[in-house]
């Protein structure tokens, strides 16, 4: 298998994709961007956006069956962390990120709020399919809320 | 899961004694707030003080109970911390639930 690019100097976690896989990974990834100078109101929106992408790659690329993901933190140096999250499970539906918009409150909606959450909370995020891997570049901000 | 009981007045008041409410214990504390429902009087505030990190499964969890009570009774919500907080303004949940500074 050909080895996924990532950017240099990257710290690199091995995460399986189930939800106490999410919650150990979330547990390491958020202690070593603290370690790296994550603000508190960063720190809350860096949380929920992983913790969105990855619970989302557990229930939908793998259908709840499992399976790998590598995850990649670099510090870009202008306040911005950059965040590559790979994965071998099913593609995203039509091959684009879902939708950003909120569901409406007033119809007490038990899900979609995933993705919405993830576009408002981070700076960037671009998906791509390549080959028989997802992955989706994300931009965390370093300092914010 | 673990939940704490306890009446305040009227009102049953259900402490979620767990620092996450995740995809990861979602299905369970619909199921144990289900057991708690099922002898509820009409208001029912969850206190969410030891609540550290709220994900979207777990909000979406929160939303199944306040329906599962049905139109009679309503489901309050209590002492969310900065990170629950956020979850809720933000998916604007806080238009739908009675939100209290801190738990009675």
């Amino acid at each position: 298998m050909p080895k996924p690019p990532e950017p240099p100097g990257a710290r690199r976690h091995r995460i399986e994709a189930c939800p106490e896989g999410v919650r150990a990974a979330l547990g390491a990834i958020m202690a070593e961007l603290v370690a790296g100078g994550l603000g508190d109101g960063a720190r809350r929106d860096a949380e929920i956006v992983l913790a969105e992408v990855l619970t989302n790659i557990a229930r939908h690329a793998y259908g709840g069956a499992g399976g790998p993901v590598r995850l990649a933190l670099r510090a870009l140096g202008d306040g911005h962390v950059q965040c590559s999250v790979i994965d071998w499970g099913r593609p995203m539906p039509r091959g684009a990120l879902p939708s950003a918009s909120m569901p409406d409150p007033q119809g007490r909606p038990e899900g979609g709020f995933g993705w919405p959450l993830i576009r408002l909370l981070s700076a960037g995020v671009a998906y791509e399919r390549l080959g028989r891997r997802n992955r989706l570049r994300l931009l965390l901000r370093l300092r914010g809320a | 899961m673990q939940i704490s009981v306890r009446r305040e007045g009227a009102a049953l008041v259900a402490q979620l004694d767990e620092a996450r409410l995740d995809a990861a214990v979602a299905i369970q504390f619909k199921d144990r707030m289900r057991e708690i429902a099922a002898g509820a009087p009409d208001r029912v505030i969850l206190d969410l003080s030891r609540v550290e990190f709220l994900d979207s499964s777990g909000l979406g969890a929160v939303i199944a109970v306040m329906k599962m009570l049905g139109p009679e009774r309503r489901l309050e919500l209590a002492a969310l911390g900065p990170a629950v907080e956020r979850v809720v303004r933000l998916t604007r949940m806080d238009t739908v639930f009675t939100i209290h500074a801190e738990a009675p």
